[in-house]
């Protein structure tokens, strides 16, 4: 599996896949000259998810049998990362042991907002506001982040 | 009836539950002083069940001791374990079954199961924010 680096495409696969990771990832890099002044405080989250691509590109990086990441998950995700609005509070990143990568942002307690990328544009999100309670399935298409889902982030990150 | 460990096979609402914690990007540094469990600890797959260690009344020490085997046996680090009760996870429709040997070993089991996998994962990732947000994180070797 290729490794996950925002800023170097140097993939040379031939597969339609990994010319999908190639083309995401250039256009990442593109992204990245202007990331420090327009990308806000998601910023320190992408060395993060570079990091959680090269620690769990192994199967069992958990000890129970995970599945590696995705780099498509991961690219995803930083998309995602990318379309969030400047004042869009930081996520904490985890991986998921089916290969996703999750974005997590918490605000104060039992307040806490999950969306889960994998390597398809069918994103899941789970909330927990208080004694409210949310989940479900969106699309994200790699550009415009659902309202649904910054109203959740908003919901539980704006309140810290 | 006793098993071997000398706990009953029958797993009380009472008793807490440790997840060992084996990933490093699974918790978080320490924020006002608490350690934060990430949900995907929390999250069974690629297994049905969810392996845990039933801990109830143990000091950290032995916690860790029973932790070091299932972390050596996979040649992990052990971070640390994510305890939850279990009344907690009973009122997420999941279940705990006594698993012995290894000693005081269990599953959580009972994990929604849908024709979507996509709806699946997130009934998946929301009971596991529960648990999460409602565990306790105790560092052991991290």
């Amino acid at each position: 599996m290729p490794t996950f680096r925002p800023l170097q495409p140097s993939s040379h696969g031939v597969s339609s896949q990994s010319k999908l990771v190639t083309r995401a990832i250039a256009t990442a890099a593109t992204r990245q000259e202007s990331s420090v002044a327009l990308f806000g405080q998601c910023h320190g989250a992408l060395g993060e998810l570079a990091e959680i691509c090269e620690d769990c590109a192994k199967p069992d990086w958990d000890g129970y049998g995970a599945h590696p990441v995705a780099n498509e998950a991961a690219v995803n995700a930083e998309s995602f990362l990318y379309a969030l609005p400047r004042s869009c509070p930081a996520p904490e990143i985890s991986p998921e042991p089916d290969g996703s990568v999750a974005l997590i942002w918490y605000g104060g307690r039992r307040q806490v907002f999950s969306v889960s990328f994998e390597a398809d544009t069918r994103v899941t999100y789970a909330g927990l506001d208080g004694t409210s309670k949310w989940r479900g399935v969106e699309i994200f298409d790699g550009n415009e982040v659902p309202e649904f889902l910054l109203a959740g982030i908003n919901r539980v990150a704006v309140a810290r | 009836m006793a098993l071997p460990s000398g706990l009953p096979e029958s797993v009380g609402d009472d008793e807490t539950l440790a997840r060992f914690v084996l990933a490093s990007k699974h918790f978080s540094q320490p924020q006002e002083g608490h350690w934060r469990v990430k949900y995907p600890a929390f999250i069974p797959d690629p297994h049905d069940d969810l392996s845990v260690s039933r801990v109830e009344g143990l000091p950290s020490d032995s916690i860790a001791k029973l932790g070091r085997p299932v972390a050596a046996k996979q040649r992990k680090a052990l971070y640390g374990a994510a305890l939850v009760k279990c009344g907690l996870i009973r009122r997420q429709s999941l279940d705990i079954l006594a698993d012995e040997p290894p000693e005081r070993h269990a599953n959580i089991v009972g994990w929604p199961k849908e024709s979507d996998r996509k709806e699946q994962k997130s009934r998946r990732q929301l009971i596991a924010l529960e648990l999460a947000e409602s565990s306790r994180f105790i560092e052991i070797d991290a």
